[in-house]
């Protein structure tokens, strides 16, 4: 596996979407900084995008990881270019790229804080590999891990993102995968019921425990 | 001990607390969230200021009331008071549904193009429109005598400023926020204000015009109801049809199948000539909804658009194909006070179609290379959309192109009409015959259009017009 050279990515992206080795940064604004002699090697900068959600505080005392939990934790807001949100001190929120990103099927892809930024005690992922062939604006979960509140403004660069080729792949097309289907917001995340997926591995319903069931 | 201060500081209190509520509700609206668009803050800052005064105005008036030296400067200040209310009461309707149409709750890519569009034509370059929810499942603009009226009412009892003449109302169904097919419609509403406020003048003398051709022929002088009537009903129907063709040359055939989609005009499809029989009678306001769809066909073969649809295997198009065809079974609703009175309404009705399908695309500007940037692209942009990638960047023949608004809408409403099977078809574990794929599916692929008409505004003129409503 290697990383992918300024050059190579700048060639890649200007290949017929039909082509399976071609790749898509959209909207790539200042492109011809983002692509020219003095931009980073071996990455290309991405920014935040205009849409948060934020972590409301649960109805019970505890996250619980279930098919509901997304409807239930997060309230979405639009914070518009020019304008700033505030993240206060230890706390976080779910963003992301303002770029949607298509990699090929021979390349993976992983996400950095760009240095900067992580010097204000800024996580932006905790989660940052990106696997061939994804699409979509990636959630960024943004962390603040420092003493202050933090103002973040969409539009700016938040994140780097660094293109991998995979050894002794060819390039082909094939079919996607339905979850998380190219969002273009920040979405939250997609569980199955715990009782489902233990159930998969052959925990019997009657041994699993509900938080909401109270010992008896 | 008389009652009467008491009475009239009670009147003017239960005023007061009326409108309080109001004016806190436009003045207070937060600095971060929830985002309104510039327009919409323009609507809260003028109703508040509106607010302000009101209340400033009734902290004095009992006074007023109680030292008039006559009883009839008393009983006209009173009577003031009552107009007030009755104008607050109109403005109340429109207050909640604007507040909850902040910009997580509008289409705002697509409102954005739609304006940008409607500044090409430098006639109309100051005109903009402020979005509000509405309870019903239709689109619709507030006639701009109704808030403007309510609202220039109180200024001058109060001595406040005048509505803003360039703005206009545009109710969208609340549900709608996230889409953008059905919201092709809201095209047609802004055509209301355009015709309201810089074609009536021009089109009332052709509605004139035609009118008299039409009872010259008929030989004797109608009576005054009748002519009343014909003139109300080919007045409303020649305003429908211009915004009707207005909206086209906005945004080309998306309106009319969004209109299609609105009225579940597919019916029309295997259905017996002149059946269902209220897509063939013109009614009040609108005229038949198949001679309107004859009246869209003729526009995008004018404009160039229907060599490229015709093709299309798609309800629309055949829709459309159907109704270009239709040329009898119509029927006006309306008790005619003479037998030859609806062939001859419907022939003058025809006259100011023709009209109307010259003109507005004289009008409307920049519409002159829709037709053939939609041809070279909208292959292109339904080869991104199969492999579910937002096409506000693509690449046509080895050069980098941003599409316009106008390729993008319409291109995605075809990739949705024809080839979203293959979408389906791409995407492991979907069932393309399944109901819940396909309306899942389907608000995805609205959601990156909306994303590629968001990235259009931002690639091509920079961060200043984004989010902005104007």
């Amino acid at each position: 596996m290697g990383v992918l050279p300024n050059k190579e990515i700048k060639r890649r992206l200007e290949l017929e979407v039909t082509e399976p080795e071609s790749l898509v940064i959209t909207p790539l604004l200042e492109r011809r900084k983002m692509l020219g002699r003095l931009s980073d090697a071996d990455s290309i900068d991405l920014r935040l995008g205009t849409f948060f959600l934020l972590p409301q505080v649960p109805p019970v005392p505890f996250t619980y990881p279930c098919k509901n939990s997304a409807r239930q934790s997060y309230v979405r807001v639009h914070v518009p270019l020019g304008s700033y949100l505030v993240v206060p001190a230890h706390e976080t929120v779910l963003g992301s790229t303002l770029e949607f990103i298509k990699l090929p099927s021979d390349l993976s892809g992983e996400i950095l804080t760009k240095s900067s930024v992580a010097r204000t005690f800024t996580v932006i992922e905790t989660a940052p590999w990106i696997h061939p062939s994804y699409r979509g604006c990636l959630t960024l979960e943004i962390a603040n891990a420092s003493n202050t509140p933090l103002i973040l403004y969409p539009g700016r660069l938040i994140a780097q993102l660094i293109l991998m080729e995979l050894l002794k792949t060819k390039a082909r097309e094939s079919k996607l995968d339905g979850t998380y289907l190219a969002p273009v917001y920040p979405e939250a995340p997609i569980f199955r019921d715990p009782v489902d997926d233990l159930g998969r591995i052959g925990v019997p319903k009657s041994q699993f425990r509900s938080p909401y069931n109270r010992p008896k | 001990m008389t009652i009467w201060p008491e009475v009239v500081r009670q009147e003017v209190s239960e005023l007061h607390r009326f409108i309080e509520p109001l004016e806190r509700f436009c003045t207070e609206i937060r600095a971060d969230y929830p985002v309104y668009g510039e327009t919409s803050r323009e609507f809260f800052k003028h109703i508040g200021e509106l607010g302000q005064k009101s209340l400033s105005y009734l902290e004095s008036l009992p006074e007023q009331i109680l030292r008039a030296k006559y009883p009839q400067i008393a009983a006209s200040k009173r009577q003031k008071l009552f107009q007030l209310k009755s104008d607050w009461e109109r403005l109340h309707e429109y207050i909640r549904p604007a507040l909850d149409a902040d910009t997580l709750h509008l289409p705002m890519p697509l409102i954005s193009a739609l304006n940008d569009r409607l500044r090409e034509t430098p006639d109309w370059r100051s005109f903009r429109f402020t979005l509000f929810h509405a309870a019903e499942v239709n689109y619709f603009e507030v006639p701009s005598s109704i808030v403007r009226r309510a609202a220039d009412g109180i200024a001058s009892q109060i001595g406040g400023k005048p509505f803003p003449k360039t703005l206009g109302l545009i109710g969208i169904p609340y549900s709608q926020a996230d889409g953008i097919f059905l919201n092709c419609s809201l095209a047609h509403e802004m055509g209301h204000f355009i015709f309201q406020e810089k074609v009536l003048a021009l089109a009332q003398g052709k509605i004139d015009d035609a009118l008299e051709r039409m009872v010259s022929d008929i030989g004797k002088p109608l009576a005054y109801e009748e002519l009343t009537l014909c003139q109300e009903r080919i007045g409303s129907w020649t305003e429908e049809t211009f915004c009707d063709l207005f909206a086209i040359c906005l945004i080309g055939p998306a309106f009319s199948f969004a209109f299609s989609q609105l009225m579940t005009a597919s019916i029309l499809i295997e259905s017996a000539a002149g059946q269902p029989e209220v897509f063939y009678l013109y009614g009040q306001y609108h005229p038949a909804s198949v001679a309107r769809f004859r009246a869209h066909q003729r526009l995008l073969e004018k404009l160039g658009w229907w060599k490229e649809i015709q093709g299309w295997a798609s309800a629309p198009v055949e829709v459309l194909r159907l109704c270009a065809g239709a040329a009898s079974q119509f029927k006006v609703q309306a008790d005619l006070p003479r037998e030859d009175l609806e062939a001859r309404l419907l022939s003058c009705y025809d006259e100011l179609c023709s009209w109307l399908i010259d003109f507005v695309p004289s009008r409307v500007k920049g519409h002159v290379n829709d037709v053939a940037d939609f041809h070279d692209q909208s292959p292109i942009i339904a080869e991104y959309l199969r492999r579910a990638i937002v096409p506000s960047t693509i690449i046509v023949q080895g050069k980098i192109v941003h599409p316009r608004p106008v390729v993008l809408i319409n291109a995605g409403y075809q990739f949705l009409l024809e080839k979203f099977s293959l979408l389906l078809e791409n995407i492991e574990g979907e069932k393309p015959n399944s109901i819940e794929s396909r309306s899942r599916l389907s608000a995805r692929l609205e959601l990156w259009l909306l994303k590629a008409l968001e990235d259009h505004q931002l690639l091509t003129k920079g961060v200043s017009n984004h989010g902005s409503i104007t």
